[in-house]
């Protein structure tokens, strides 16, 4: 086996290879005896017979390596002139890199070369091993040969397809089904396995603008296909062949005679013809519109696959408010959603047995943008089953056409229950911060003025009677002490009894009989009534019975009626009416009076506040109606007053959480 | 001579200040008004003769019927015939960073000045004028 063959010519070796009618036949136990027995000779667990196909290579028969798919295959990088021991293929310039090589593993490999009837180099046997190692003399001996079987095997098989082709039968069964073809209305061409074309029917010959006469007997891609494209096209070809020859379609660019080119779907159905396989391939030309059809199909599933993942919820509405789309994030069931389609909101409602008062609301908001043209925005809040309460963003999009004529609406929802929930509870943190800020600007004012003002003047009244060596002045400024300490004190006891009641948020609630605790108040009054004359009237019969700290509700009943004998009017007797309403949870308490009033359009964001007095009047701290309003919210009441000057005022005060 | 008013309803404070005043050994005439009400009924009889009004108004701000703030929003508003005549000073016991901000944004007040106010204090008030 030494002889030495010219230089591969590509155009003639293939044409050798193809003479051996070997490409893409069938499996044949002779040819896998043989790489049984050269796997035996050598030891080794893989063994192939490859024939070079187009600078690739193509198995005849594999042994130990049936997992791997890809035939043909890359032909490694060497010529191959007489038998080659690569001991170690994995780092071999002239095999390393090769994907067989690599993903099978293999470490050594023997190739002997099969010259074919001219001497061309069309194929070789081959053993490999998955460890390094080296083949000896004998084994090689033994490898060619089996090389020289091989070539009597092929000589003898050459033999014996020529006679079976010249059995008129068979070629009687081909022609009978390319004149079946014939008058078909697609363009029809048949070819064999070695891609040679077989038939070409009249409409193939008026596609391409090429005769039978001319396409039968060349290669299909030599008549179809632009040179360029070659490659792509076999890589097609082998593509199918191992996916096992389905019946399968393929759109490829051709060619007609005149070189100009087109796309068209070869529809290939492999069938066999007493024993051969035949390629039966219609060509259809794809008309610009399928094209465009066919990319505007793309692009519809295409868009859709997008809405479709969005979480968002979207819909698409005709100009009837009907569905035209809606994406699962608005209807997450795939049959509610085909069904939608072609609805209005009344309609599904009604489909799904609900309220139509949603659908009622929706055709507002829809009508509203398709009379101006303009996005509507609007919150719905709905229960979800679970019972919390989900906070949807809707907007509905108009959207005009080319010619700016209203052509459908987007409608989209997004979930903002969280951020909802958020915006709450900042309202409510910046209520109680504002709440806050309000005590302590109450809290400075307090100091300021109640404590800091006193003990002022006690400082300089000290410095005064040190600096004094004359005992009268001494004497009168020592007596001017003691108001001003007294003061302090009172203060100082309100100030702590305020502080308590923001701390005891729990304290206990009483049933109260309001009459007893009035009783009280008015006991403590007594000189003060007494001494103005004062009149009072009681009507409790409405709620005769409060539930209240009792520490409170004596302290409201005081700051209340004192103050009305306080700032009683010089031209008229005092008269306070006390009186009580029952509502569902609440007990509304009124105190009426006829004193001086308050000018509210002047006092109306003071009236409560630390410090503030409306009156001239000696007695005027300030702090009782701070006192009175910190109790009663602390317990979540309300206190307001309704007067004006010289008309009397009323206080109204609600208990909560009278059940 | 120098006209000085306070307006304090704070007894106590007026009594001292009158004594402060007195120590001071300075020649002024001291008048005292218990709220911004009678204050400001007395300054608009008097807006138009400029050798009646006072040179000097020491003003407190918390007071009943008509406090120190009403007081000034009305004050600004007499059209007096020399209105720089009148030198305005807030004396208050407050401390509310508040409502010394308040005081810098009217501008009729020349300072505000934060109880007790000391001789030396009063001394410069009048050297000022």
């Amino acid at each position: 086996m030494t002889e030495f063959p010219k230089p591969q010519d590509g155009a003639r070796l293939h044409a050798a290879v193809l003479e051996l009618e070997i490409l893409n036949s069938p499996e044949e136990p002779e040819f896998d005896q043989i790489t049984l027995l050269a796997s035996m000779v050598t030891e080794a667990p893989i063994a192939m017979i490859g024939f070079y196909d187009r600078g690739r290579v193509w198995y005849k028969s594999r042994l130990g390596f049936a997992a791997y798919r890809e035939n043909p295959a890359s032909a490694l990088n060497l010529e191959l002139h007489k038998t080659l021991v690569l001991e170690d293929a994995a780092t071999d310039p002239r095999s390393i890199g090769h994907p067989m090589i690599q993903e099978l593993g293999i470490q050594s490999i023997a190739l002997v070369p099969l010259l074919g009837p001219d001497g061309q180099h069309v194929g070789y046997l081959a053993v490999a091993d998955t460890k390094n190692r080296p083949f000896s003399a004998k084994q090689q001996q033994g490898l060619e040969l089996l090389v020289v079987q091989l070539r009597h095997l092929l000589q003898l098989r050459l033999v014996r397809l020529q006679k079976e082709a010249e059995k008129p039968v068979k070629e009687d069964d081909l022609k009978q089904v390319i004149a079946l073809f014939e008058r078909n209305v697609d363009a029809v061409l048949i070819a064999d396995t070695s891609q040679v074309i077989r038939g070409w029917n009249a409409e193939a010959a008026d596609l391409f603008g090429i005769s039978s006469s001319e396409a039968i007997g060349m290669m299909v891609h030599e008549v179809i296909v632009p040179e360029r494209n070659y490659d792509a096209f076999f890589r097609l070809q082998d593509q199918h062949l191992n996916d096992g020859l389905p019946k399968q379609n393929f759109d490829v660019m051709v060619k007609r005679s005149d070189d100009s080119e087109f796309i068209a779907t070869l529809g290939v159905s492999p069938t066999e013809i007493n024993g051969q396989i035949y390629f039966i391939v219609t060509i259809r030309e794809l008309s610009d519109r399928k094209i465009v059809n066919r990319e505007l199909e793309k692009q519809k599933s295409f868009y859709e696959n997008i809405l479709n993942k969005i979480p968002t919820d979207i819909a698409v509405f005709d100009l009837d408010h009907r569905y035209i789309f809606v994406n699962p994030g608005a209807i997450r069931d795939s049959e509610l959603r085909k069904k939608i389609i072609g609805m209005d909101d009344f309609e599904y409602a009604r489909f799904r047995g609900r309220d139509e008062s949603i659908a009622r609301k929706r055709r507002e908001q829809f009508l509203e943008a398709k009379n101006t043209g303009k996005v509507v925005r609007w919150e719905d809040s709905v229960k979800n089953p679970q019972g919390q309460t989900v906070t949807v963003l809707r907007r509905i999009f108009p959207v005009t056409n080319e010619e700016g004529q209203l052509s459908l609406f987007i409608g989209f929802g997004i979930d903002i229950t969280e951020r909802k929930i958020l915006e709450e509870k900042q309202s409510v943190m910046m209520k109680q911060l504002s709440a806050q800020n309000t005590q302590l600007l109450d809290f400075c004012n307090i100091v300021s003025h109640n404590l800091r003002g006193p003990l002022t003047n006690m400082a300089m009244l000290v410095e005064f009677i040190n600096e004094s060596d004359d005992f009268e002045e001494i004497k009168l400024l020592t007596s001017k002490l003691t108001p001003v300490i007294d003061s302090l004190n009172t203060t100082f006891n309100e100030l702590v009894e305020s502080i308590q009641v923001r701390q005891d948020m729990e304290i206990a609630s009483e049933p109260m009989v309001l009459q007893e605790y009035l009783q009280r108040t008015l006991d403590g009054l007594k000189m003060e009534i007494n001494k103005n004359e004062a009149e009072i009237i009681v009507n409790f019969d409405a709620a005769p019975v409060v539930n209240y700290p009792p520490k409170y509700l004596n302290s409201i009943l005081h700051n209340l009626v004192s103050n009305a004998l306080k700032y009683r009017s010089p031209l008229r007797k005092p008269r306070i009416e006390l009186s009580t309403r029952k509502n569902k949870d609440s007990i509304l308490l009124m105190v009426r009076d006829n004193g001086l009033g308050i000018d509210l359009t002047k006092h109306m964001d003071n009236i409560f506040k630390i410090g503030k007095v409306f009156h001239k009047h000696p007695n005027a701290k300030g702090l009782g109606l701070y006192m009175t309003k910190t109790q009663i919210e602390a317990m979540n009441g309300k206190i307001w007053v309704e007067s004006s000057p010289d008309q009397g005022a009323v206080f109204y005060v609600v208990f909560n959480n009278q059940h | 001579m120098k006209h000085v008013w306070l307006i304090d309803d704070d007894e106590v404070f007026v009594f001292l200040t009158k004594k402060l005043i007195a120590r001071s050994e300075q020649d002024v005439l001291v008048e005292t008004y218990i709220n911004g009400q009678e204050a400001l009924e007395q300054l608009e009889l008097l807006a138009q003769d400029e050798s009646a009004l006072p040179d000097l108004i020491l003003l407190d701000l918390n007071m009943p019927v008509m406090d120190g703030w009403e007081f000034l929003k009305a004050y600004e508003e007499i059209p007096f015939s020399n209105p720089k005549k009148i030198h305005l000073y807030i004396v208050t016991s407050s401390i509310s960073p508040y409502e010394v901000e308040r005081a810098k944004q009217i501008p009729s007040v020349a300072e505000f000045i934060v109880k007790p106010m000391v001789k030396d204090k009063f001394i410069d008030l009048i050297a000022a004028l």
